[in-house]
């Protein structure tokens, strides 16, 4: 009989837990509904005031078209916010005076403090969303507070961090490089690379302490960075960059190399050539197609030996390109019509004539 | 107490303790999926999509398309695949022995002409017939396979083989993918920076009753069948709660055949995808897996709640009855494959806790609920019943299942919310009624089936009838290595 009242109770807790489930699910259909509603009715009072200062010549001239709905909405913790993704997304849609303007009428309404409280706290997703808005509208006056935060615990918030100051510096802005202690993922520096695609630097001397860093993943940008610039002046530091330990590190100094190739890059390749990885040897063939000259077909008909087929596709391939016979040299060899040559072969001197 | 008690009290204790398991699983998986999903959304929030689809920075994708007698849709799909937002990308469709003009089909369409290609046959398959590229530079992505018929692994294989890229997404030809999908799926591998991501799956959403134009998902809506709504409801908690919470533990132990992205150097190295199985996706996930662990090094399964890929699921009982009992045969061939990382501590959480977790939540519980029930219809032929702690317990489990449905909608609603027509939700939650009364005992009955199957030996994928995502296209007849284990 106890168990009996006992599932009576479970069952009617769960059909009260049921009916709850039921009210959350309507309050946040129902809320979602209206806070999409709230944004439909700031919409159109946001987006006059950003086209007045656009359009106008003067900041001043732009708030005009301020209304009281805007005035008034200006009070509201949300409404504020919409109205910085609106001007982050505007500051990102044009450019020229337009974007100066956007800026100044951030500052102007105060929006940089709201961003600038987000900073401190505790949660580091609106920690990082500040980082972020901060970033966006280019307020370098808080580049030490964020600048600290590129060294942060949590990920988001440090690639926010070293994403802003790339946004205001540009490649000074890469500075931090000298002190982060976290790995970069290749998600941050992709990210971080796309913002540097029109950064013209004038100098590259960082680059050296940062090719010699103790983090593995600055080394890597680095390299990334130097091939990014086709800075020649580093060389010498990506080359010596093969001798690392990390495999990653390695092939892209392959990748440097082969896109600035100097009299002894061979010579460095293959250093360690035999006690490298088949992803390190493959990148190191293929690249003596770019690089490489007839001094080099030795090596690769020894390649052509090597028990992994790609290898022997790869080397095959450099040979069609560096041997002054072409494609003739396969007729040569010794086991061309032996399986897998034979098909390696036919296929190169397949898409040559193709 | 005689022997018939002792066994009656046995019973009925253990079928309650697996019950009272499987309930506190569902509501820890419950919540600590949620915390998940909302640590995925907010990192996400960040991430510029529109930018990063034009990078040159990201490293190479290589799609892998098995097809077989897919004329009927091949084209648009093929479109769709071509159009998806990624600069660093190869298509590969691998007919894999069709007996249509799916082949035909697109070297007309795509001004195809055979190549002499070298594949590096690092996983053993079957014969490569041809390899076509287009005379078309717009098409210079596209890469079609023409092979003897070896089935979706056998196909797969020739894919991985042939890929020049480190990642393969492995997709089922017929699925319709978001624009963004590919930079979704490859941002865990880049992400990581202590142990190596070896593969991630994404969540597979229902398309009937979608509008499609161009191979593109243009209108989302929900199906109008009760069974299909019935599959939202099932693959909205399969997929947002139960495979995030096995992510968020790095417990996954299934990545849908239909969409999933792995690392190519562990594939080969793990052989492959297995062709002696139906149940491929699982058997590839669990042999990685096993790789990794037994060679101690660390890595990693992920999963992407976004709403990546959209496909068609049966609309009928005899198709999904077909499904669901390949399901079954491909869990119960995977867990009999491994069986040595049950319970074995050396292979970590895959050996203490995914493998079990399978074997007595998956694979068992149908065995048990078939048992259970047999056993109810003997105990109440011979009055041994309380009738009034029956109707109690019944209520119990049936409000608890719905309880969970719901919470899943919630979750959906508070997420992604895809179903946003005026009374949608109120359908869904009908469906999640009606889902433990007109779905549930037949799949339990599929499952039964699909072990029976094992036994006999029986490994056929089954046939379906396809009504296709284009409604303007007539309904096909295929075999169905597309409806994949969810």
């Amino acid at each position: 009989m106890r168990d009996f009242y006992l599932f009576t109770v479970i069952i009617y807790s769960l059909l009260i837990l049921l009916f709850l489930l039921f009210v959350l699910i309507l309050y946040f259909a129902i809320h979602r509904e209206e806070s999409d509603l709230d944004k439909i009715a700031w919409q159109h009072s946001v987006a006059v005031v950003i086209v007045g200062v656009v359009a106008s010549e003067e900041v001043e001239d732009g708030l005009e078209a301020m209304t009281y709905e805007f005035e008034k909405g200006l009070d509201k913790a949300g409404y504020r916010n919409y109205m910085i993704d609106e001007l982050i997304k505007a500051k990102a849609a044009f450019s020229g005076s337009s974007t100066s303007h956007l800026k100044s009428l951030y500052g102007r309404l105060n929006l940089d403090i709201d961003s600038f409280r987000k900073l401190h706290s505790l949660k580091w997703h609106i920690k990082a969303k500040g980082i972020r808005e901060l970033g966006a509208m280019e307020q370098t006056r808080y580049r030490k507070e964020i600048f600290w935060l590129a060294n942060d615990k949590h990920e988001l918030v440090r690639n926010e961090a070293q994403g802003a100051m790339v946004s205001f510096f540009g490649w000074s802005g890469l500075s931090f490089l000298d002190v982060i202690e976290h790995q970069m993922s290749q998600w941050h520096q992709v990210q971080l690379l796309d913002k540097l695609k029109y950064v013209k630097p004038d100098t590259f001397e960082e680059l050296i302490p940062w090719l010699e860093s103790s983090n593995v993943s600055v080394i890597v940008f680095a390299i990334k960075l130097a091939t990014l610039y086709n800075c020649h002046d580093v060389y010498q530091n990506v080359a010596k960059c093969l001798q690392s330990s990390n495999n990653q590190v390695k092939l892209c100094a392959l990748e440097y190399l082969r896109l600035m190739p100097q009299a002894d890059t061979f010579d460095q390749m293959i250093s360690n050539y035999y006690a490298e990885s088949t992803v390190y040897k493959l990148a190191v063939i293929s690249s003596l197609k770019d690089i490489g000259s007839e001094n080099e077909i030795t090596f690769l008909v020894n390649e052509l030996n090597d028990p992994n087929n790609d290898i022997k596709a790869a080397a095959a391939g450099s040979i069609s390109v560096l041997h002054p016979l072409g494609n003739g040299f396969f007729k040569t060899y010794l086991f061309a019509t032996a399986h897998p040559w034979k098909e390696i072969f036919f296929q190169i001197t397949n898409k040559h004539i193709a | 107490m005689n022997w018939q008690a002792l066994f009656f009290e046995f019973f009925l204790y253990g079928i309650l303790f697996y019950s009272f398991m499987v309930v506190l699983l569902y509501l820890f998986i419950g919540t600590y999926s949620t915390v998940e999903l909302r640590k995925y959304l907010r990192t996400n929030s960040f991430a510029d999509w529109s930018v990063l689809a034009a990078s040159e920075h990201l490293p190479g994708i290589s799609i892998l398309a098995p097809a077989y007698n897919e004329s009927a849709n091949i084209i648009e799909n093929v479109r769709s695949m071509l159009s998806l937002n990624y600069n660093n990308l190869e298509v590969i469709i691998i007919n894999d022995g069709s007996k249509d003009n799916t082949l035909e089909k697109l070297i007309a369409e795509y001004d195809l002409q055979q190549t002499a290609t070298f594949i590096n046959e690092q996983i053993p398959t079957k014969k490569v017939r041809g390899v076509y590229k287009s005379r078309n530079p717009v098409y210079d992505k596209l890469i079609v396979v023409d092979k003897e018929n070896g089935g979706k692994s056998d196909a797969l294989n020739v894919g991985v083989n042939l890929a020049k890229y480190g990642y393969v997404v492995c997709l089922d030809v017929d699925c319709i993918l978001e624009q963004d999908a590919l930079l979704k799926m490859i941002k865990p591998f880049l992400e990581e920076t202590k142990v190596r991501v070896i593969a991630s799956g994404g969540v597979i959403r229902i398309a009937n009753n979608c509008k499609i134009e161009n191979g593109r998902l243009v209108t989302i809506n929900l199906p109008k069948k009760i069974l299909e709504r019935i599959q939202i409801v099932e693959y909205i908690r399969a997929f947002l709660l139960g495979r995030m919470a096995w992510s968020r533990m790095n417990g996954l132990l299934l990545i849908s055949g239909a969409f999933g992205a792995f690392d190519k150097e562990i594939v080969i190295k793990c052989g492959g995808y297995n062709y002696k199985t139906v149940g491929e996706d699982i058997e590839l996930i669990v042999r990685m897996r096993r790789y990794m662990a037994e060679h101690k090094l660390p890595y990693k399964v992920t999963f992407i709640p976004d709403p990546l890929c959209w496909t068609e699921v049966p609309g009928d009982y005899k198709v999904l009855g077909a499904q669901r009992n390949r399901w079954t045969r491909g869990t119960v061939e995977t867990m009999y494959m491994h069986k040595g990382i049950f319970l074995n501590p050396r292979y970590g959480l895959l050996g203490m806790v995914s493998y079990p977790y399978w074997y007595f939540f998956e694979f068992l519980a149908p065995i048990i609920e078939f048992i259970g029930l047999i056993f109810f219809f003997v105990f109440a032929y011979l009055g041994l019943v309380q009738w009034g702690f029956f109707f109690i317990l019944l209520g119990c489990i049936l409000s608890f299942g719905f309880l969970y449905s719901v919470f899943a909608i919630l979750v959906e609603v508070l997420t992604f919310n895809q179903y946003k027509g005026k009374y949608d939700i109120f359908k869904l939650f009908l469906a999640a009624f009606l889902e433990p009364f007109i779905f549930h005992p037949y799949i339990v009955w599929s499952a039964i089936r699909g072990n029976m199957d094992y036994i006999r030996k029986k490994n056929s994928w089954g046939e379906m009838t396809r009504r296709g995502l284009n409604p303007s296209k007539p309904a096909t007849s295929v075999s169905i290595p597309r409806l994949t284990k969810q």
